[in-house]
């Protein structure tokens, strides 16, 4: 709902700076993006392979990690070799004690190394923030080139949908630099962003893009 | 309120050992970046665009702000309509008092310094707790931010050390990294106990109604999910028409402000799950005296990225506390005296030298000089431009160019004088204190004229 008050002069006063005649009334035109059509849609790419060393290429550049596995069925193994051999703590669902959160990916954008991921609920909605080590996990279907209409896809059904909660574009691990320009990865989010991308084969891994 | 170009201020910085030079290096070190960003992309072409979609949605403006009204409100929102800085922070205390928040946890945001909301916060007796690291440093401080994205970025890793020791009683550190985590640990519990978390808008997508937070620590994300109740404070120039747009300016935003090619988090807000509220407090508070003027309106592209700061020659030297209210540097000198009036702020466009530089940079392409130039226009057909500094200045050059004999006794004058550091100090404390801490270049000992006649 709306509070009234204040709203129609407000309205006004914004009618009158831009010129517009008393009363006049304002077409209810359908929004269109005001110009042109996107520079980053034109790449159109699909190949996972190579999408996928791009992708992890550029995460590696803002200190996040990429490990691929063949198949879907992999993930959880992977997750466990992370878990194990970094010392992490049990999987734990109180998000303030848990060393880890595993994340789902809707899209990756390999231009970045950005993943897109949608949190719906009251309960999963820290957890992209708490814990200090945060693993995404996608399949290799997901690997757009750049940030563009197509990878923001499922963003704009999220909006349309009217889904409730918050969808997030990250890009490596949280960092700060508000002391002399100096980088601090951690901050107040997570220390490690691992992202596991699934249906990329081993063979493939260091294929020339 | 009276807003002065600080004269006082920048004789204490300059004076201050550590202040200019944790500045200029800093600010050289985020120009480096950026341009190394840069590079990669077609930057000028996207610079054109963001330009002209920002054209579009503020020539759109009535438009835009009813559709995302309308759409903010289908996905469970509340929109409020403040004229003033003022009425939005009462806006802002009934909302924490419905809710009977006895604290609120803040992302940063520059439209929360116009609103004094921390002041006003304290005074209703709930606490304001800031949560991006350079924020809470300033806050700790009892300081402002200097800077719109680095706010924190005039005092050194030993200010910071010795700021923390002091108020929270922790060892003397001047590692970041130790500091960063001393910050992150104080901060957390805060995030969970706080009934209210508020953040800023980078952008307001009309199609969508939702709510773009560019941010690198994760306390944005924090700030916005953790707390039941959750204020955005935006203002009204921030809404663009849709999500395709904001990919241009996703592109542009962290390349111009922190030289990073993506921001770590681009939070989308979209609605509030059970049990919680979201609300968006839209703000004036002289935006439409910008908008009603068709050349300065150019300033309400702005996207607040700081870049026209980091390159400005007055910026640069003197830091942003010398700006005297709450957006420093080019942008500030532009949209202040619309946004507090002439009469109190007409002083600032004159802090420029027009070189340019901000206008190279601006990633929407905003006319930075033209503009300062005319609101400097304004403030002196308003009598508001009293600067008996640069009116003597600029009358005694007047008189000198005025006439080739003038000039050659101008020229006799300085070399006679040997140099014209000399001659500086007695025209004004503050160019007393700028001369005392640098050499003037001395003057050639034969004019270009002369020394061409003799070739
Ligand atoms: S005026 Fe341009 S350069 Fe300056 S902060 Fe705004 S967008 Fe950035």
């Amino acid at each position: 709902m709306t509070d009234d008050s204040g709203r129609a002069s407000f309205l006004a006063r914004v009618a009158a700076a831009l010129g517009r005649k008393e009363g006049e009334p304002r077409p209810a035109a359908p929004i269109q993006r005001a110009v042109g059509a996107s520079t980053f849609d034109e790449e159109t790419t699909r190949d996972a392979a190579a999408l996928a060393i791009r992708f992890r290429d550029e995460l590696g550049l803002v200190s996040g990690e990429t490990v691929f596995v063949p198949d879907v069925g992999g993930v959880d193994a992977e997750i466990e070799r992370i878990v194990r051999s970094r010392g992490l703590g049990p999987a734990e669902s109180d998000l303030k004690k848990a060393d880890y959160a595993v994340l789902r990916a809707e899209a990756l954008i390999a231009d970045t190394g950005t993943a897109l991921v949608i949190e719906r609920t009251a309960e999963r909605r820290l957890a992209p923030y708490l814990p200090r080590t945060c693993i995404v996990v996608a399949d290799s279907d997901a690997l757009f080139p750049t940030m563009s209409s197509a990878s923001l896809a499922a963003l704009h059904a999220a909006a349309r949908r009217g889904d409730k909660g918050e969808a997030v574009l990250i890009t490596g691990p949280a960092r700060t630099a508000d002391i002399e320009k100096t980088l601090v990865l951690g901050a107040h989010g997570p220390r490690h962003l691992i992202v596991i991308i699934a249906g990329i084969q081993a063979a493939e891994k260091d294929a020339p893009s | 309120m009276t807003i002065h170009f600080d004269r006082k201020q920048v004789h204490d910085d300059l004076h201050s050992p550590s202040a200019p030079a944790v500045l200029d290096s800093s600010m050289r070190r985020a120009v480096e970046h950026k341009h190394a960003a840069q590079a990669l992309i077609a930057w000028d072409e996207l610079r054109e665009r963001a330009h002209e979609i920002k054209a579009y949605a503020i020539e759109h403006l009535d438009e835009l702000l009813v559709r995302f009204e309308s759409e903010f409100i289908a996905r469970g929102g509340r929109v409020l309509w403040t004229q003033t800085a003022d009425e939005a922070a009462s806006r802002f205390l009934d909302i924490c008092r419905t809710h009977g928040a006895r604290s609120v946890v803040k992302g940063k945001s520059m439209v929360s310094e116009e609103l004094e909301l921390n002041a006003r916060l304290t005074a209703a007796g709930i606490d304001p707790v800031e949560t991006d690291l350079g924020e809470y440093i300033v806050q700790l401080a009892g300081e402002r931010p200097t800077h719109i994205i680095a706010p924190a970025i005039h005092m050194s890793r030993q200010d910071v050390g010795s700021l923390f020791e002091r108020k929270l009683k922790v060892d003397y550190t001047d590692d970041p990294e130790v500091l960063s985590e001393i910050a992150r640990v104080r901060l957390r519990q805060r995030y969970l106990d706080a009934g209210v978390g508020m953040t800023g808008a980078n952008f307001g997508i009309a199609e969508t109604g939702t709510v773009v937070v560019v941010e690198n620590e994760g306390n944005g994300g924090l700030s916005s999910q953790a707390p039941p109740v959750q204020i955005v404070v935006m203002g009204i120039e921030k809404v663009i028409p849709t999500l395709d747009d904001l990919i241009v300016f996703l592109q542009l935003l962290a390349r111009s402000g922190t030289g990073q090619k993506m921001s770590t988090y681009v939070h989308h807000f979209l609605g509030p799950v059970d049990g919680r509220a979201m609300y968006c407090i839209f703000v004036d508070a002289g935006r439409t005296a910008l908008l009603a003027d068709p050349v300065a309106r150019e300033s309400l592209y702005c996207i607040r990225c700081g870049a026209c700061l980091n390159v400005c020659p007055i910026y640069r030297r003197v830091g942003g506390g010398a700006y005297g209210w709450v957006y420093p540097g080019p942008i500030g000198s532009v949209i202040t005296p619309s946004m507090v009036g002439v009469e109190d702020a007409g002083e600032l466009p004159f802090a420029s030298t027009l070189c340019g530089a901000c206008a190279v940079e601006c990633p929407v392409k905003i006319d930075l000089p033209h503009l300062l130039v005319h609101q400097r226009a304004r403030a002196v057909d308003e009598g508001a431009a009293s600067s008996p500094f640069e009116n003597a200045a600029v009358a005694s050059w007047t008189r000198a160019m005025s006439s080739s004999r003038g000039y050659s006794f101008a020229v006799l004058a300085a070399r006679v004088g040997g140099a014209a550091s000399s001659m500086l100090p007695w025209i004004s404390p503050a160019a007393r204190a700028w001369s005392k801490e640098r050499s003037m270049p001395k003057v050639a000992s034969m004019t270009f004229k002369d020394w061409w006649r003799e070739r």
